[in-house]
């Protein structure tokens, strides 16, 4: 009885505090979950749940040659608004960042994206905003305000999806301007997409 | 010799009853006579809301998170969180710990009766265990006070619906006093043992661990001073296992969710899909206090932030009072179960609180030892009808009381 009151049990203690310290760095360091369960849940990058199931089907929607964003799906508009973005109104939506991210789905082909963009600067005609790839910046553009324009990008092929960044020179919240009462840091406002063929 | 009347020796009979029981077992009596009494008028109430007529008792009581762990105890937790848009969009049960869960598909196994009734069950036999342990303890910790009061006063107390719901207040509460009562009569192991399934009920449960932790390191210091070193190198070898146990309910969950879901904070994480409002408890208390919306206190669709944020002052005051008293466990213990649920915003907050079981015997303590015990008839009255009116509301789901 001694032995097992003043080795066993302590011994026993030592090891299930062990095990408990193992689990809290497993709960800390090592999830083992998909990249939306990580990025919703734990790293909260995204704002909204993109279910693994949903990912196929938000993939073929955003391959259709041409789109609105009101239109889209739950599910689309969660994989294309990865972050930086405000709620997705009926006339598009506006980035509420200094840096507002798409991500766009695979393909091998070289393509050319087409973007309908808006934009809000204040005390300026344009907007300028440089579209990013990774970090190497693919064209940078300048975005009159309240007026419908259309861009052209050329998206790079990759296998994974590929996430565009908009860096927005001049982003402004209308509130701080004493233009109504929206406290959103508004940049450009994205209406719609469309895939145009490639010229060669 | 005079005749003696039939109602004299009936009374006798009933005196003679009496003494041959202990009063232990009259306050177990007590308490079940009590917990039938409230069932019976429960059925009354419920039948009395609209619609209620039709449906049993056990299926009216079955709101909210309710339909969660009937779930759980059915299918086991989930793969992963809901794919399909709707209102449970992004959830999963994954925040809802398992020992009640379990304990309710054991109880439907057992009985063969349907998960509700089954979970009804679970909980008021939970609910009688509290009673009677709080009883107990508050007689440890006040030998003025009145144990038949303290269970008559639990089992009236408005927000004591709680614990008569498939929900997991009971049980939580019964561990809960479990817990104190052995750490206050010194046995720490099997303080540990109940800590550890409190642990498993709910992520609160947790907080016993370093309340156990304090009163090792007391006796620690106090064999270090008697016997040296050694003495204090022997409570620390004893000490080893009751801290692993402790927290053991909730070490255990998350190795199962590593398991299951590949996350073993899931239980935390998954809340985001709730999209409720949090901060820093500070914030959020003062968010609510000055939305200055008390109109809506008891509204059918929504909240009241400043009801809330209320409800904590209540039971800001309540620690304060364990403060000054130096019951620094039990203060601990309501001070923590105050702010951590003020990190995940207000609703709820009041159910968190007021079935809180520290909250509900220092309430009545409060009560007991102040001018206020000479209107404890009416305050048992007045509950009366507060909580019958609480259970109507609640088979209709009114948001207050989620």
């Amino acid at each position: 009885m001694r032995f097992f009151t003043n080795i066993i049990c302590p011994l026993l203690g030592l090891l299930l505090l062990c095990a408990e310290v193992g689990l809290i760095f497993l709960g800390l360091f090592r999830p083992h979950v998909s990249q939306n369960y990580y990025n919703f849940f734990i790293s909260q990058q995204q704002s909204c749940w993109l279910p693994d199931s949903a990912v196929q089907q938000a993939e073929s929607e955003l391959a259709a040659p041409a789109y609105n964003i009101a239109n889209l799906s739950a599910a689309a508009r969660c994989y294309l608004l990865e972050t930086g973005w405000s709620f997705v109104e009926s006339s598009g939506v506006w980035s509420d960042d200094k840096i507002a991210h798409i991500q766009l789905p695979p393909s091998p082909d070289l393509r050319v994206l087409q973007l309908t963009l808006n934009a809000f600067a204040p005390g300026k005609e344009t907007q300028t905003v440089a579209v990013l790839d990774n970090r190497h910046v693919l064209k940078t553009i300048h975005v009159p305000q309240r007026e419908i324009n259309l861009f052209q990008v050329e998206v790079p092929p990759s296998v994974k999806p590929v996430v565009l960044s908009f860096d927005i020179a001049n982003p402004a919240e209308p509130a701080a301007l004493g233009q109504g009462n929206d406290s959103r840091l508004l940049g450009i406002q994205l209406i719609g997409l469309a895939w145009v063929p490639l010229k060669h | 010799m005079l005749r003696r009347l039939p109602d004299e020796i009936a009374v006798n009979r009933r005196s003679a009853v009496c003494r041959r029981l202990s009063a232990n077992q009259r306050l177990a009596l007590l308490i079940l006579a009590l917990a039938a009494a409230r069932l019976v008028l429960y059925a009354l109430s419920a039948a009395a809301a609209p619609g209620g007529a039709t449906v049993p008792l056990s299926d009216a009581l079955c709101q909210w998170d309710c339909g969660w762990y009937q779930d759980i105890a059915i299918y086991g937790y989930e793969l992963s969180p809901q794919p399909h848009p709707g209102p449970t969009f992004g959830q999963a049960d994954w925040p809802f710990f398992p020992l009640f869960p379990l304990l309710l598909r054991a109880a439907a196994a057992l009985l063969s009766y349907s998960d509700a009734l089954s979970g009804m069950i679970v909980a008021n036999l939970c609910l009688c265990v509290f009673v009677y342990v709080a009883a107990l303890y508050l007689r440890r910790m006040t030998p003025q006070t009145s144990a038949p009061a303290l269970a008559i006063f639990l089992f009236c107390f408005p927000y004591s619906l709680y614990l008569s719901l498939p929900y997991t207040e009971s049980l939580y509460a019964a561990l809960t006093m479990l817990s104190f009562y052995c750490i206050a009569r010194g046995n720490l192991l099997p303080a540990s043992l109940f800590a550890g399934l409190l642990s498993a009920t709910r992520v609160t449960g947790v907080l016993l661990t370093p309340v156990i932790a304090v009163h090792f390191l007391k006796r620690m210091f106090r064999a270090w001073r008697t016997h040296g070193l050694a003495g204090a190198f022997a409570v620390f070898r004893a000490a080893l296992l009751p801290l692993a146990l402790a927290p053991l309910g909730l070490f255990a969950f998350m190795l199962y969710l590593y398991r299951h879901v590949g996350d073993a904070l899931a239980f935390i994480h998954v809340q985001r899909a709730w999209q409720r409002a949090g901060g820093d408890p500070f914030t959020v208390f003062t968010g609510g206090l000055f939305s200055f919306d008390l109109g809506n206190a008891f509204a059918r669709n929504t909240a009241s932030g400043t009801y809330c944020a209320l409800c904590a002052i209540a039971g800001a005051l309540i620690t304060a009072r364990l403060f000054s008293q130096r019951r620094y466990v039990e203060c601990w213990f309501l001070a923590m179960s105050i702010i951590l649920p003020l990190t995940h915003g207000l609703p709820s907050f009041p159910r968190y609180l007021f079935a809180n079981p520290i909250f509900m015997v220092f309430l009545f303590d409060a009560i007991w030892s102040s001018k206020y015990r000479a209107f404890f008839t009416e305050i048992i009255l007045a509950s009366i009808f507060l909580q019958l009116w609480m259970v109507q509301l609640w088979t209709q789901k009114y948001a207050f009381l989620y």
